[in-house]
């Protein structure tokens, strides 16, 4: 993983035409969590690592109420996802988090995500969590119309006593603050 | 210019571009067009030949979609023909995949849910998500895909068209495809 290597200027694209674009890498959440021991990601892998036993990838929600549980009221960057219905946009959003760039979407459907870019983007990583049953790590670029984001996710992936991934608990990690994309800010892009 | 025979003019503005980078290599682009760009990309357009015999049928045609009876010729363009009516994206079945002429994959994948495609979750999923985009907007899609998947690279365009039943419900999803580039085998696919 190498990062910073490449720049490409943030304004590159004519701002008179909408620009929507998103570079996803996954990375191995080994590697990835041996970098992130410090952040709330890491805090939230141990977590997930010590909370019970194993489904697949997934754990039990009930082991991790059982083995204390999980306060989300003093995390930043958590969120907590209700995927139990088959339709990725019926998902529900339990807890947002409370930072970042959509702190208003907790208790709705991911349906009423108004960026269609961004509801398309999360309604695919979380169905992919969801039929993987397992952690997944990724670095996440993405510009949308005025704005670009640069941010590390954690998905980690708890089910019901029948076995079924019922929730998705996850954290992001700003890694560049929101960038207007008329800023003359260089973008760094990671390169693996 | 013969029907085979495509031009891929490259100056086309996507409305919006995903570039998703798995494991061992694997990535996915999509860029994804609006339909009023499709005589950019296709000199002799077989895609906009099928595109305008959807336009015809109006969609309001009860099980108007029969191109095999209309336009024989144009069938090795329609690339898959799959059921949307269940809510959960992977559990969209194949009806009809077609047979790669430069890998012979294809038809192994028909009657089989996207949830089948382990090896190529991403790309199942993506599909899925897709095909459920046009079902709920009843209008066609344009991408140009440009992958490497557990060994096989693939350029291609591909447009979507939607197809109703009588009620209204869009059932299922047709998509025309053409080849950028010849399909390659680079690795050895599980």
């Amino acid at each position: 993983m190498r990062l910073g290597l490449h720049h490409r200027q943030a304004n590159n694209f004519s701002t008179s035409a909408r620009r929507e674009e998103e570079v996803r890498f996954s990375l191995d959440i080994n590697v990835a969590f041996g970098q992130e021991s410090m952040t709330e990601l890491g805090r939230l892998f141990h977590i997930w690592q010590r909370s019970g036993r194993s489904v697949g990838g997934a754990r039990y929600w009930k082991d991790l109420q059982q083995n204390g549980g999980m306060a989300l009221e003093g995390w930043l960057y958590a969120s907590l996802i209700d995927v139990a219905l088959d339709d990725p946009y019926n998902f529900f959003v339990t807890r947002h988090a409370r930072r970042g760039v959509f702190p208003n979407y907790e208790r709705r459907f991911l349906r009423e995500i108004k960026s269609d870019m961004n509801l398309d983007s999360i309604a695919m990583e979380y169905t992919l969590a969801k039929e993987r049953a397992a952690p997944q790590y990724d670095e996440i670029h993405q510009w949308s119309g005025n704005d670009s984001r640069h941010y590390a996710r954690a998905i980690f992936p708890f089910c019901d006593v029948a076995g079924k991934v019922k929730y998705l608990l996850f954290a992001t990690r700003p890694i560049t603050d929101v960038v207007p994309l008329n800023s003359s800010l260089q973008v760094p892009v990671l390169l693996r | 210019m013969s029907d085979e025979e495509t031009v891929f003019l490259g100056k086309v503005r996507p409305v919006r571009t995903t570039r998703r980078h798995g494991f061992g290599g694997d990535f996915q682009y999509e860029e994804e067009y609006s339909v009023s760009d499709l005589p950019k990309f296709i000199g002799s357009r077989p895609v906009e030949r099928i595109f305008h015999y959807w336009k015809e049928l109006d969609v309001s045609a009860p099980s108007g979609w029969n191109l095999r009876d209309h336009i024989p010729a144009l069938l090795d363009h329609v690339g898959t023909t799959a059921d949307v009516t269940e809510d959960d994206p992977l559990a969209t079945k194949i009806i009809r995949h077609n047979t790669c002429p430069d890998t012979g994959y294809g038809p192994q994948w028909d009657g089989m849910p996207l949830r089948a495609y382990t090896d190529w979750l991403d790309h199942a999923v993506s599909c899925g998500l897709t095909y459920r985009r046009c079902k709920a907007s009843r209008e066609p899609l344009l991408h140009r895909i440009t992958q490497s998947v557990q060994g096989l690279e693939r350029d291609y365009l591909r447009l979507i068209l939607p197809e109703q039943e009588e009620g209204g419900e869009i059932v299922r999803i047709h998509c025309a495809t053409i080849r950028l580039k010849a399909n390659r085998l680079i690795g050895r696919p599980k």
